[in-house]
């Protein structure tokens, strides 16, 4: 039930997350983005995290450090529908998942992409 | 039920019948009599056990919630069970009289604690009302929402605040939220962290925050206190936030006459 | 009734988390509740795995007269145990490459957080999370 899958859409890459990851995996994934951000010479990853039930302090530097990775790498990353819930629980425990800009939904988040508008600003303290 | 017993009973619930009970209209005398037999009868039962059975409590409890809805006294409810102890002392002279007055006691007591139990249930239910309906999310236009916050901030209501906000925005797909707290008596360290707290939860989701009502006084203070803000964008008032908010999605409200006009 | 999960392997860490949303639905306890409680699971969990390397979670409802019902944790390893317990509770330490949220993000996210650790003879944390 654990499948993540990344698609590319003409210079975008979309990667949704799925089901419970283990920090293992989470690992891999990230070398798999990366892989995919040379191979398809996107210009923008879209992580799509709505199926996430969780993100914890682990998940959360997955995510920011891969984004920041990206970011050396000349594209742009945007973090799409993370639930409400997984949201409180960040701010809650006082994560900042820095250097990653955020959409509401994918339509959105393409819209930044291709330059149509800004996104929300960056989180943390760097943002 | 003995004759006697019938007797006393009678009498005893002619008794109830006087109370506010009855004449304020809480129970008909239909009703007197049922409640008026499963006590009387529990109570016996209590008398043969020592200690008050579940029938009995269950019609304790009956009594208790009946009087504590409709507006009588703890003393006035208990009543109902402290007017027997005259009758019951007729019946039961001489034997266990002792037991039988400490239960009806227990009895008594146990109907004050049931009433005031079911009244601080209402309370925390009006509390938990009261909170929802002060903070409304409102679909301001399209992909706006607002949130007037009224009364104090405290962790529990800017959870609640957050979660419903949060959701809203999500099912709305809403990117700016305006949050004024031109309602919000005093701003101290605390509060001005919930509202951070808030604005970081509505960033990840993919929302922009603006607050307004960010009157001189709150301005003044927050400086004084080294609250930094200047990660959430501010604004003096719901006017200028919506101005912003309709900028911010492209949009901006034109005269009538110009649009035909042009 | 007292429930048990050995945390030996990384994907204990899952296991571990996953027992514990099973246990909070099962008790009624709201989505936001649901979520706090995995996470700081999820992030206990992992600090067994990788600072002693082996451990075990037990959970079981609880009940206290001011409270309620509610749902405890605990979190126990024979490792090497915590020389300093503040300095590990401060947010951004971490001896392990994490990122030194573990400890005092699942505090933040519970009712209860206590820990009782020894240098040499391991680390127990218990964890509360009252159902209010």
């Amino acid at each position: 039930m654990e499948k993540t899958s990344i698609v590319k859409i003409q210079n975008v890459l979309i990667v949704t997350l799925q089901g419970d990851i283990d920090d293992h995996s989470a690992q891999e994934l990230q070398q798999e983005i990366l892989q995919s951000v040379i191979h398809h010479q996107v210009s923008g990853v879209v992580i799509e995290v709505s199926q996430l039930k969780l993100v914890d302090s682990y998940m959360g530097r997955i995510l920011s450090d891969t984004a920041r990775m990206i970011r050396l790498m000349g594209a742009e990353t945007l973090l799409v529908g993370l639930r409400p819930m997984v949201a409180i629980t960040i701010v809650e425990m006082g994560l900042s998942i820095e250097g990653v800009k955020t959409a509401l939904n994918l339509e959105d988040a393409l819209e930044v992409l291709k330059g149509g508008r800004a996104a929300a600003p960056s989180l943390g303290r760097d943002g | 039920m003995s004759v006697k017993g019938q007797e006393a009973f009678t009498l005893w619930l002619s008794t109830v019948q006087k109370t506010p009970w009855v004449t304020r209209g809480v129970v008909s005398i239909e009703e007197t009599e049922r409640l008026g037999r499963a006590l009387w009868e529990g109570m016996f039962l209590a008398a043969s056990t020592g200690c008050l059975p579940e029938v009995l409590q269950k019609t304790l409890q009956e009594i208790s919630v009946m009087g504590s809805r409709n507006h009588l006294t703890p003393t006035e409810t208990a009543q109902f069970v402290f007017s027997m102890r005259p009758y019951i002392e007729d019946m039961v002279r001489g034997q266990g009289d002792n037991l039988f007055m400490t239960l009806l006691d227990e009895a008594g007591l146990y109907v004050f604690e049931v009433y005031l139990k079911s009244r601080e249930a209402v309370i925390l239910n009006q509390r938990q009302d009261l909170l929802e309906l002060s903070t409304p999310v409102i679909r301001l236009w399209d992909g706006i929402l607002a949130v007037p916050l009224i009364g104090t901030m405290d962790s529990k209501r800017t959870q609640q605040i957050m979660e419903k906000l949060l959701n809203m925005i999500v099912d709305t797909g809403a990117r700016v939220t305006i949050l004024d707290i031109t309602g919000v008596p005093t701003v101290d360290t605390l509060v001005a962290n919930h509202i951070l707290k808030t604005a970081a939860a509505v960033r990840l989701l993919g929302g922009s925050l603006i607050i307004t009502g960010i009157s001189p006084a709150i301005a003044q203070t927050m400086v004084y206190m080294g609250v930094d803000l200047s990660s959430v964008i501010t604004r003096a008032v719901m006017q200028d936030g919506i101005a912003l908010a309709l900028d911010m999605l492209d949009k901006e409200i034109v005269l009538k006459s110009h649009s035909t006009a042009g | 009734m007292t429930n048990r999960v050995d945390i030996q392997r990384e994907p204990d860490v899952v296991l571990a988390r996953q027992a514990a949303r099973r246990a909070a639905i099962e008790m009624g306890y709201s989505l936001v509740d649901q979520t706090r409680i995995t996470t700081a699971v999820s992030e206990l969990a992992r600090n067994i795995f990788l600072y002693a390397g082996r451990g075990w979670m037990e959970y079981r409802q609880v009940a206290r007269s001011d409270q309620g019902k509610g749902l405890e944790f605990l979190f126990q390893d024979e490792g090497p145990g915590i020389a300093d317990i503040d300095l590990a509770m401060t947010v951004g330490y971490t001896s392990g490459g994490g990122l030194g949220m573990g400890l005092s993000g699942s505090q933040r996210l519970m009712d209860e957080f206590e820990i009782q650790s020894r240098l040499g003879e391991g680390t127990t944390i218990r964890i509360v999370k009252w159902l209010g």
